[in-house]
C-alpha cells in the first residue's frame, strides 16, 4: 500500500488552475523527484499535502488515512514533515535551540510539570541536547551550535532548516527545493545529506530545479506542468520523453543525438 | 556559557532583596513599591509580546480588570484580600480567552489593533459602569492586603516584601516556561509560524495559552495596584498607560529574563526625576523609546546578552 497517495487533487486561485486532478502515489521507501517549470504547482502540491492549504477537490491519503481537512501540525505529529523552498529557521534563536523546538513533539515536560519539578525538566532537555548533536553532525552544523542562525551563511541555513525537519522525526519527508541557490560545494554536501537520510529509512519526495541533483538521486521523477502531471518514471525515461522536452524546451526542439 | 541575562536576573534580585535595608528614603520606597508592581504585570507583557511575538496593546485594560475586580470582591462582597487575589488573577485570566479566542485569530498588527481596540473598550467600561466601578470618580476605600498570620501589610516595606514575592513568582514563571513544552512552542511561533506548524506546534493552542498566562499576571499587577493605593480610577488603565508599560518591556529588553524588572524600575523612577517638566514628560519618553528602538532595538538586557554572545563565540572560534 503506497504510504502517500492523491486522487484527483485541484487547487483552484480564482480562477487559476494551480493543480488540476493531480495522481500520485509514493511507496514506503521511495526517493522521488517532483519537478517542472516555474508555475507548475509543485510548491501548491506541497502545500496542499502538508495541509498548509486545503485542496479544492480530491482525496489525499497517508498511511491509508484521509488527511484533507488536518491541520499541518497534527500532521506532522504522524511523520509528515516538510521544509520550505525560502530559508525558514528560527532565525533569532540559537542553532541548538533551531532543533530542539524540531523536537517539540516528542519533548515530554509541560509547563507545569517545569513549574515544580525544573529538574526533571533539565534533564529532558539535556538527553534532547545529546540527541540533537546527532542531527547537527549529521547535515555538517556541530560547531555552529551556539550561533544565532540568521547569523549562519545561506547554504547552513538551509542545511539547518532539513536538520529541524529531521528532529521531528519524519516518516516522510517532502523538501522544497533543498539545493536552491546554493554553491555546487555545498549542492554536493545537501545530496550527500538526502542520499544518507533516505538510506536510513526515510521515504523523500522532493521538488528541486537542479537537474544533476534530481537525476542523480532520485529513482522516479514526476513532471508537473501548468498543475498537471505530464510525465512520470526513471530518471533515463524523463530525459528521454518527448513532453518533458516540450515542457522544458518548447515545441519543435529536435535533439541533435536523436 | 553563562548566560548574562540570569546572572545579571539574580545580582537584581538579591539587590531588591536588600533594598529596603540600603534605602531610608520613605517616598523612594514607595516609587520602588510601585515600580515591583508595574514588574510583575510587564512580566505577563513579556510572556505575550517578548516571547510570543503578539504585541499586546490591551495591557493597561487587563490590568484595569484585575484591579476593579479584585476591588469589587474586596469591597462590595467584604472577601478577604487572599480570596479576592486570585479570584481577580482567575477572572483576568479568563477575560485573556475570551478575548485572545477570536483576536488571535489575526496575525502580526492586526492583533495589535484588535487588543488596543479592546483595551479602549474596556476603559469605556471603566469609566462608564458606574455603579460597579465608580466611574470617573473612582472606586475608593479599597483595604490593604488582610495580614497572613503574623505578617502584615499595611506598611510600606511589608507592601514591598509581598510584591517581591509575586515578582520572584514571575521570574521563575518566566525562566522556566522557555525550558518547557509549552514554551518552546512560544517562541517558535514568534520566530516563524509556518516552520512551527510543520514540526507539530499547534499555533492557536500556543498563542492562547501564552495569552492566558500573560493576562492573568497582568490581571495580579492590577491587584496589587489596587490595594496598594486603596483607590483605582479609569485614568490609570488607558491605551496611553499601555504603551507606557510596552515602552518598560521594549527598553528593559524584550524576551529576555531580567528586561522586565530593569525597564520598569527605570520607567517608573524617571518620572520622579522629571517632576520639574511635568508637562514633556511625554516627549521624553517618545524620545527615550525612538532611540531605544534605533540604536538598541534588543533593549538594554537584550544588548548585555548580545554582546556577551559575541564574545563567547569570538573566544570559541579562535580556540
Amino acid at each position: 500500500m503506497a504510504l502517500l497517495s492523491c486522487q484527483s487533487v485541484s487547487k483552484k486561485f480564482g480562477g487559476l488552475m494551480a493543480v488540476n486532478r493531480v495522481d500520485l502515489s509514493i511507496d514506503e521507501g521511495e526517493l522521488v523527484g517532483l519537478i517542472g517549470p516555474n508555475g507548475a504547482g509543485k510548491t501548491t502540491m506541497f502545500n496542499l499535502i502538508t495541509g498548509f492549504l486545503p485542496p479544492s477537490n480530491g482525496r489525499i491519503s497517508y498511511q491509508g488515512r484521509d488527511i484533507v481537512r488536518l491541520p499541518p501540525h497534527q500532521l506532522a505529529a504522524q511523520g509528515l514533515v516538510r521544509t520550505f523552498q525560502k530559508i525558514n529557521v528560527f532565525s533569532e534563536l540559537t542553532v541548538e535551540d533551531n532543533v530542539l523546538i524540531g523536537a517539540h513533539l516528542q519533548f515530554k515536560t509541560s509547563y507545569l510539570k517545569a513549574l515544580t519539578l525544573y529538574g526533571r525538566c533539565r534533564r529532558e532537555r539535556e538527553k534532547f541536547r545529546e540527541k540533537s548533536g546527532k542531527h547537527l553532525q549529521e547535515v555538517g552544523l556541530e560547531r555552529w551550535r551556539h550561533v544565532r542562525a540568521k547569523n549562519l551563511p545561506l547554504g547552513l541555513q538551509r542545511a539547518l532548516g532539513i536538520a529541524v525537519a529531521l528532529t521531528a522525526k519524519p516518516k516522510l519527508l517532502l523538501l522544497d527545493e533543498p539545493a536552491s541557490g546554493m554553491t555546487p560545494d555545498e549542492t554536493r554536501q545537501i545530496m550527500d545529506v538526502i542520499g544518507r537520510v533516505h538510506a536510513s529509512g526515510i521515504t523523500v519526495l522532493m521538488v528541486e530545479h537542479d537537474m544533476q541533483v534530481v537525476m542523480n538521486l532520485c529513482r522516479r521523477l514526476i513532471v508537473l506542468d501548468f498543475g498537471q502531471v505530464v510525465a512520470e518514471g526513471s530518471p533515463e525515461q524523463i530525459r528521454h520523453d518527448p513532453k518533458v522536452v516540450e515542457v522544458y524546451l518548447g515545441k519543435g526542439f529536435k535533439r541533435d543525438d536523436s | 556559557m553563562r548566560d548574562p541575562d540570569n546572572l545579571l536576573t539574580i545580582l537584581i534580585m538579591l539587590g531588591l532583596l536588600i533594598f529596603p535595608a540600603l534605602v531610608t528614603d520613605s517616598y523612594f520606597q514607595h516609587i520602588m513599591n510601585v515600580a515591583l508592581i508595574y514588574a510583575i504585570g510587564i512580566y505577563g507583557f513579556n510572556i505575550i509580546t517578548g516571547v510570543t511575538g503578539q504585541l499586546n496593546l490591551a495591557h493597561a485594560g487587563f490590568m484595569g480588570i484585575g484591579a476593579y475586580l479584585s476591588a469589587f470582591l474586596a469591597v462590595r462582597l467584604g472577601l478577604n484580600f487572599w480570596v479576592a487575589m486570585p479570584l481577580s488573577v482567575a477572572g483576568t485570566g479568563l477575560a485573556g480567552l475570551l478575548i485572545g479566542l477570536p483576536s488571535l485569530r489575526t496575525r502580526g498588527v492586526y492583533f495589535a489593533l484588535t487588543t488596543m481596540g479592546f483595551g479602549e473598550i474596556m476603559f469605556i467600561v471603566f469609566d462608564n459602569l458606574i455603579p460597579v466601578t465608580g466611574g470617573p470618580m473612582g472606586f475608593t476605600g479599597i483595604p490593604a492586603p488582610s495580614p497572613l498570620g503574623p505578617i502584615t501589610f499595611t506598611s510600606k516595606i511589608g507592601f514591598y516584601y509581598l510584591c517581591l514575592a509575586f515578582l520572584f513568582l514571575a521570574i521563575y514563571a518566566s525562566y522556566t516556561l522557555v525550558v518547557s513544552r509549552m514554551g518552546r512552542a512560544m517562541l517558535a511561533v514568534r520566530e516563524n509560524e509556518d516552520l512551527a506548524r510543520s514540526v507539530g506546534v499547534s499555533i492557536v493552542g500556543s498563542k492562547i495559552w501564552a495569552f492566558v498566562l500573560a493576562t492573568a499576571f497582568i490581571g495580579l499587577s492590577g491587584c496589587l495596584y489596587a490595594h496598594y493605593f486603596r483607590f483605582i480610577s479609569p485614568v490609570s488603565f488607558t491605551v496611553g498607560e499601555s504603551f507606557r508599560c510596552l515602552t518598560m518591556l521594549v527598553v528593559g529588553g524584550m524576551g529576555t529574563l531580567a528586561g522586565p524588572v530593569v525597564g520598569s524600575v527605570l520607567f517608573t523612577y524617571l518620572p520622579e526625576f522629571l517632576r520639574d517638566i511635568e508637562e514633556y514628560q511625554l516627549i521624553v519618553y517618545g524620545v527615550v523609546l525612538m532611540m531605544c528602538i534605533a540604536f538598541l532595538p534588543e533593549g538594554l538586557v537584550g544588548y548585555l546578552k548580545m554582546k556577551a554572545e559575541e564574545r563567547a563565540l569570538r573566544s570559541r572560534m579562535e580556540a
